[in-house]
């Protein structure tokens, strides 16, 4: 429980660890959703993930963890009128959303005591405060309940919570990367939920024999020895922080080519999907992909590496067709990316 | 005693009564639980309650510190990970958190009783706990992460189609089935507890070899399972018991409960018997995927790790695997629905809870305290200004305003079962037809998340060729390979209708069937050719079914709307519809009216 099982001693799962990194570098891109049978690693993976991102500066004593860089007006109404704020590192919060969490918690509400002993008006922030600049991981995503389903969408779209019970009326800056894991034979996600996921993965358990051993063996000598397992990785999982953290500030420079601009629109025309949003994170996810390459230009290698984790929970589904949204994918990637 | 063990798994076809080795196998599992707590997850008993699983659980009683505590599945949420504390809350005006049953047990054994009964909306809490061994709480204004290393006792009292929620399966590291086994063969346990703490307290200078580790790695692929979770399982079992037994090599004493107790329960396919005449360029009978690895040394451990999993393979009975993969099967074909059965759905105080709303204190509602509290609290000060009675003044002013319920729903899923004739006689006449309407039904149902079956019935019998299942791609293409010809064996047609009407029904979801037929009934039960005898079996059987007043369309597929299709059609209470008048649309529409009365 303490410690976590070190991120670069994941062995396989490749994909996951690519979308992680790239989600990472850019929160914009909107979040993770990690699809996959039982017993793969998705949890295991996101956890190790939390001790991989850098520190980030914020300020002191703010509860939402504002950004003391920002222009004022993207700041919690708190933190606006107080000047000089002070800053702080601080590690990006990786929140867990736990499963039978309830709207009070997640979104925040009334200070029950405070409003009983002093008479007091005040907010408690939930969950989605305490994830603002960070990450929302949510466990079973397909679990959860409606009502709590419907806030999160709202929020994750506009990244400011707006909180109006119980007297309350609170507006505070809530962006966050959701990321979510589950398992597609316990139910469905419901279809507005994955649109607002930026990537997609479907992952499986490596089935070759020697990594099969390999992963049992790390293990194994993990749960023997947390720490001095974890000392064994420090050095590769700081060569990896400081790969995210260099391409977190170098990914606004990446360069786009007018030729990968098309591209794109061409892919996202030939499959067809809704909306803006599968071009914009195309373009997006290419464009960290190659921060975190140390690359300064987006290229077609890049796009094409991205296109599958982008597009592929985006299409529209025909319950009659019997290909998969996969193969529909690659067959437009062959055609339009070539 | 270690001896004792191993000579029990050497000789399966002793002459002792079956049910001995079994018990010994449960008592190994009592045993290797005990010893491995939280991190074996748990063990999946199989049995109807009775003196053997009763003499079972004292058995692991008396090998653990604390008893197993016994928690019910039907345990809400806010008792399992903790919630609000109502009395401590109002004692003290501010919000305390009480304790779950998970956090309570921790580092202790729990047994779940009627496992296959574990409501859905709860499993999601059992499998959290299990897998991280801490519960996380962000209720009712209230956040805290408690320990929860918790080992479970499944007790599954499943008949047929039964079975405990998958998510939780793949989690408990053993499973035993005590059904089989005789009072008369439960014996005292073979190892005691001392046994237990010893064993406990040197699991962490056990390294498992390469060797071992190949070989359960194979095992495992042989039998088609894939997920890393029940190889760790193998591994650490493998380690207890090794310690237990006081070996200091890994041989079959060891090996062969592993596979009996976790990998034989989950085993998707029966690995290949082994080839008697084996040259040594043989592949190994392991799925296409695994590969060989190149180095001269390791080519050498896979070859004798190779002829371990043969041996392992051969001694085990095949009916055995047979009946193991029968269920296996099952329990993948219920995977959606475990756990969820037979529950009431207009039920007001169960299922998923979706929210909170302004109510009134009455029957069948559960108040929402903390919501209530935040309703009452603003105006706590202006009323207690305004308290004119002359008695002590309140510490809380709760008003009828105030009152918050919880909202539940329960989803009830629905199933629709399609029955096509595909005999000659209507196979010739319009069998396109008939397809492309369910093809446009199919449509329907997929957009209202309803679950399809199958049935076709031809010659002498009706097939399930698809049971319940939510993937159209697969009906569509059962369908289309549906084959023609032969009588109409309209009983047995019906018979299955009932059956999985009401197999479907007891799993808590709705049933609706649409029987596509011209109506001529020429095969009776017995599967004599008689019209008469025939049609008059049908009309049995479909008064069985009309008494069960599941609601159905039939579509009668004759050229000109058939007598026969008719009379069936009211013996079956059924809404008929002759399909030269009846479009897809309109039967869509008729079974939409059904669905929605």
């Amino acid at each position: 429980m303490t410690v976590a099982y070190p991120f670069t001693a994941i062995v396989g799962q490749d994909d996951m660890k690519l979308a992680l990194s790239i989600a990472a570098v850019d929160p914009s891109i909107g979040g993770v959703l990690v699809f996959g049978e039982r017993g793969t690693g998705k949890s295991t993976t996101i956890r190790a993930l939390a001790q991989l991102l850098p520190k980030i500066a914020a300020v002191k004593d703010c509860p939402y963890q504002c950004d003391p860089q920002t222009p004022s007006k993207s700041l919690c109404a708190q933190c606006q009128k107080t000047t000089p704020l002070k800053s702080h590192k601080i590690a990006i919060p990786v929140v867990d959303l736990p499963l039978g969490a309830t709207e009070d918690r997640v979104l925040g509400a009334l200070d029950i005591e405070k409003a009983i002993h002093n008479g007091e008006k005040a907010f408690q922030p939930g969950l989605l405060a305490a994830a603002n600049r960070g990450f929302l991981y949510i466990d079973e995503v397909n679990l959860l309940e409606d009502h709590i389903v419907d806030a999160l969408l709202d929020v994750a779209a506009s990244g400011i919570n707006v909180v109006e019970r119980e007297g309350l009326s609170v507006r505070h800056p809530a962006r966050f990367v959701l990321v979510g894991s589950g398992n597609p034979e316990e139910g469905e996600l419901r279809p507005q939920l994955l649109d607002r996921f930026g990537l997609s993965l479907d992952v499986r358990t490596p089935r070759d024999i020697p990594t099969r051993v390999e992963i049992i063996k790390l293990r194994d000598a993990f749960d023997h020895d947390p720490e001095g397992f974890s000392k064994r990785f420090s050095r590769k999982e700081g060569a990896l922080r400081r790969k995210i953290d260099t391409a977190r500030t170098a990914v606004d420079a990446v360069d786009i080519p007018t030729e990968i601009l098309e591209k794109a629109a061409s892919l996202c025309l030939e499959l067809g999907t809704d909306g803006l949003r599968g071009e914009l994170t195309l373009i997006r996810s290419a464009r960290a992909l190659a921060a975190l390459k140390g690359q300064d230009v987006a290229t077609l290698q890049h796009l094409k590496q991205v296109a599958l984790f982008v597009l592929r929970h985006r299409l529209r589904r025909d319950p009659m067709d019997e290909s998969s949204a996969d193969a529909r994918v690659e067959r437009a990637i062959a055609t339009s990316l070539s | 005693m270690p001896t004792l063990v191993s000579n029990a798994q050497s000789q399966p076809h002793s002459p002792e009564p079956n049910g001995a080795g079994l018990w010994r196998d449960a008592d190994l599992a009592a045993a290797l639980i005990a010893v491995l707590g939280h991190t074996g997850g748990g063990v999946r008993v199989i049995a109807q309650p009775g003196p053997v699983r009763d003499f079972w659980l004292e058995n692991l009683n008396s090998r653990i510190d604390q008893s197993a505590r016994r928690v019910p599945g039907a345990t809400p949420t806010e008792r399992l990970i903790g919630g609000m504390d109502i009395t401590e809350s109002m004692r003290l005006g501010k919000p305390v958190l009480a304790q779950g049953v998970f956090a309570e047990c921790h580092n202790r054994h729990i047994v779940l009783p009627m496992a296959e009964r574990l409501p859905k909306e709860f499993t999601g809490h059992w499998c959290a706990a299990m897998d991280t061994g801490a519960v996380k709480v962000a209720r009712d204004g209230l956040s805290q992460t408690s320990d929860a290393m918790i080992t479970v006792i499944a007790l599954d009292e499943g008949i047929d189609e039964e079975t405990p929620p998958a998510a939780l399966l793949e989690r408990l590291s053993l499973s035993i089935n005590l059904d089989e086994i005789s009072i008369r063969c439960v014996d005292e346990p073979l190892f005691s507890k001392g046994d237990i703490k010893h064993a406990q307290e040197r699991m962490d200078t056990v390294a498992l070899d390469d060797t071992t580790l190949l070989l359960l790695t194979q095992l495992a692929a042989s039998m088609g399972i894939h997920s890393i979770r029940v190889l760790r399982f193998a591994v650490i079992a493998c380690k207890a018991l090794t310690l237990l037994l006081e070996t200091s090599e890994t041989d079959d004493a060891v090996i062969h409960p592993i596979i009996r107790l976790i990998f034989l329960p989950r085993a998707t396919h029966i690995p290949a018997p082994p080839e008697e005449p084996e040259p040594p360029e043989d592949t190994p009978p392991l799925p296409e995927e695994s590969q060989q690895p190149d180095s001269a040394q390791q080519q050498g451990e896979h070859q004798e790790a190779d002829e371990t999993v043969q041996s392992a393979i051969a001694e085990l009975p095949t009916d055995l695997l047979a009946t193991l993969l029968k269920r296996a099967e099952r329990s993948r074909m219920r995977q959606n629905k475990a756990g969820n059965s037979g529950q009431i759905a207009q039920d007001k105080h169960r299922g998923r809870p979706i929210g909170v709303r302004r109510g009134e204190l009455k029957r069948g509602h559960r108040i929402d305290i903390p919501a209530t509290l935040r309703a009452a609290a603003p105006f706590q000060a202006v009323r207690a200004r305004w308290d004119t009675s002359h008695h002590q003044q309140a510490s809380l002013y709760i008003e009828p305003q105030d009152i918050r319920v919880k909202r539940f729903e329960q989803r009830k899923s629905s199933v629709m079962i399609f029955a096509v004739d595909a005999s000659g006689s209507s196979a010739h006449q319009r069998m396109a037809e008939a397809k492309g309407a369910i093809e446009l039904l199919l449509a329907d149902c997929y957009s209202h998340r309803t679950e399809v079956a199958l049935i076709s019935f031809k010659g002498e019998s009706a097939d399930l060729l698809l049971p319940p299942t939510r993937s159209l791609v697969r009906a569509k293409r059962t369908l289309a390979q549906l084959p023609g010809g032969g009588g109409t064996p309209m009983a047995a047609a019906l018979q299955t209708i009932y059956d999985l009407a009401t197999t479907v029904e007891a799993t808590g979801a709705t049933p609706t069937y649409v029987l596509l037929t011209d109506g001529a009934s020429n095969v009776a039960r017995d599967g004599t050719k008689s019209r008469a005898a025939g049609t008059e079996d049908a009309l049995r059987v479909a008064k069985k079914v009309a008494a069960t007043h599941y609601r159905g369309v039939l579509v009668d597929t004759a050229v000109r709307p058939s007598p026969r299709a008719r009379e069936l059609s009211s013996a079956l209470d059924a809404t008929y519809l002759p399909l030269p008048n009846a479009s897809a649309q309109s039967i869509n529409a008729s079974i939409r009216a059904l669905n929605e009365e």
